[in-house]
């Protein structure tokens, strides 16, 4: 039931990078040269923010769900980038499908499915974002993907945050024996904490065994960049090209002697661009690694 | 009184333009296969009438295609002629007032970079691209002294990408020789300035 090349950033606790790694990565494997999608299944829409286009309702979304149309897909976001977006009415799909099952109807994965297998062939990678608690939604794009990204920061309930995420994992594994754990990222980690990251490390390692890397990237926690990045709607790499910019105004307002308006909190945010352009080559990697598998295996 | 005081000229200089961070991924991932030989048009498939067993021919059909490639990278076994056709990301960097321009209008009216770009071409005289890289007059003229022209400086600038075929890559930078202008990055921004703000 697999759609080849249909990545899911997944964890059953929210605040630990979902929506941040799904347009990042997504945004920077475009940058690559790829032609990505990237489905936002949450209904807080924050991918919206991240790639600065106006917040959607997700009505849209909901709709096609439902009723079986074509997806709405925002072409262009940036170059080789689309985006289904989402918003507060994806909330409501888990109700409706979960009613039309009990109806003996069709489930969400089903529609998800045919939705996105009619559109699969226009795209090299789909990235989906997920909520966190939403058992229905998770599950769906677990059944359609081939491979999922567990994000996850070096708290204790980001880490039990993973377990919930595997037993989703294995709901889904008769339906979509497909689908593979490509790795688990540590997220906004403290460049001071290399012991408790190093211990981290190791207990997510006992805990996936041989199941899955915790990938050697980590993305570093700098709150300035974050901000900054919603704030102009700009991807980490683009917001290191826009402090180019920033910098130059704020020297031509100086020299003027005038006060520098609206300039980055982040002063530079070349570690973190780094972090994600390091994620996103271990990612693709292993996404490369995991279809030579599976079609080894078919 | 003399004292040693450590070299700041370092510290105060610009970080110069980030690296492409994109540029390292290229081709870590094969790209998609062949849109006709993966899919059925959207609209009939993502209709109710779709057959319930168009997914796994997709999936089978792009795992297939995909097989076919994913031993080396696409440009590896590619003929001349796909070469001359595939499309490739061109970086170019555009002053931040102009990208916001050239990003509201691509997004407005659905189209690409690369779109506007060939739009804005139409739309400007190689008289008005020329005065755009004519070198500056010297500000102080008069003296004995020889004077020389400056060349324009460019402005720093944010990336966007184009996504251009063979022959438009040639032909953009063929102006760029033709034009006098410094970079193809100085060109685009002129010719969308020229278009879009002035």
């Amino acid at each position: 039931m697999a759609i080849s090349r249909t990545l899911v950033f997944g964890q059953g606790k929210g605040g630990v990078g979902k929506t941040t790694l799904t347009t990042n990565v997504g945004g920077l494997a475009a940058a690559a040269g790829l032609k990505v999608l990237i489905v936002d299944l949450d209904q807080q829409g924050n991918v919206a923010r991240d790639l600065g286009f106006e917040p959607d309702s997700g009505d849209r979304l909901m709709s096609a769900l439902v009723t079986g149309a074509p997806l709405p897909i925002l072409r262009d976001v940036r170059p080789g980038l689309d985006v289904v977006p989402g918003g507060p009415a994806v909330g409501d799909i888990a109700g409706l499908f979960q009613a039309r099952a009990q109806r003996g109807g069709g489930d969400l994965a089903d529609q998800l499915e045919k939705s996105l297998a009619a559109i699969a062939g226009d795209y090299s990678l789909i990235v989906i974002d997920t909520p966190p608690g939403d058992r229905i939604i998770v599950e769906a794009a677990l059944t359609v993907a081939s491979a999922v990204v567990i994000p996850t920061r070096m708290d204790e309930a980001s880490i039990d945050g993973v377990s919930r995420l595997a037993e989703r994992f294995v709901a889904v594994s008769g339906r979509n024996p497909q689908l593979r754990l490509a790795g688990v990222v540590l997220f906004a980690i403290n460049s001071r904490t290399t012991r408790l990251e190093r211990d981290v490390r190791a207990a997510l390692g006992q805990i996936l065994g041989d199941a899955a890397p915790v990938f050697d990237t980590r993305i570093r926690h700098l709150d300035s960049a974050a901000a900054d990045a919603r704030r102009r709607g700009l991807l980490v790499h683009e917001l290191e090209q826009a402090g180019v910019g920033d910098r130059a105004a704020i020297l031509k307002a100086l020299k003027s002697g005038e006060k520098p308006q609206n300039g980055l909190y982040a002063r530079d945010t070349s570690g973190l661009a780094s972090d994600f352009e390091s994620l996103t080559r271990e990612l693709l990697s292993k996404l490369a690694e995991i279809e030579q598998e599976t079609m080894v295996a078919s | 009184m003399s004292t040693t005081r450590p070299d700041l000229s370092q510290a105060f200089k610009g970080k110069g333009q980030p690296p492409d961070r994109a540029a390292g991924l290229v081709g870590l991932l094969s790209a998609a296969p062949a849109k006709e030989a993966s899919v059925p048009p959207p609209a009939s498939t993502q209709s109710d009438a779709a057959p319930a067993n168009a997914s796994p021919a997709v999936t089978v059909a792009r795992e297939e295609a995909a097989g076919a490639i994913a031993s080396t990278r696409p440009a590896a076994r590619r003929s001349t002629a796909a070469l001359q056709t595939a499309v490739t990301n061109v970086g170019v960097y555009l002053p931040p007032e102009l990208r916001s321009r050239a990003q509201e209008a691509i997004r407005v009216r659905t189209i690409t970079y690369a779109d506007l770009l060939v739009e804005s071409f139409d739309q400007v005289t190689d008289e008005q691209l020329r005065a755009e890289f004519a070198p500056l007059q010297p500000a102080v003229t008069g003296s004995p002294m020889p004077t020389r022209l400056r060349r324009r400086t460019g402005e720093a600038g944010i990336q966007v990408q184009l996504r251009l075929d063979a022959d438009q890559k040639r032909w953009l930078d063929g102006r760029v020789a033709q034009l006098g202008a410094p970079s193809r990055s100085a060109l685009v921004a002129a010719v969308l300035k020229l278009a879009l703000l002035a």
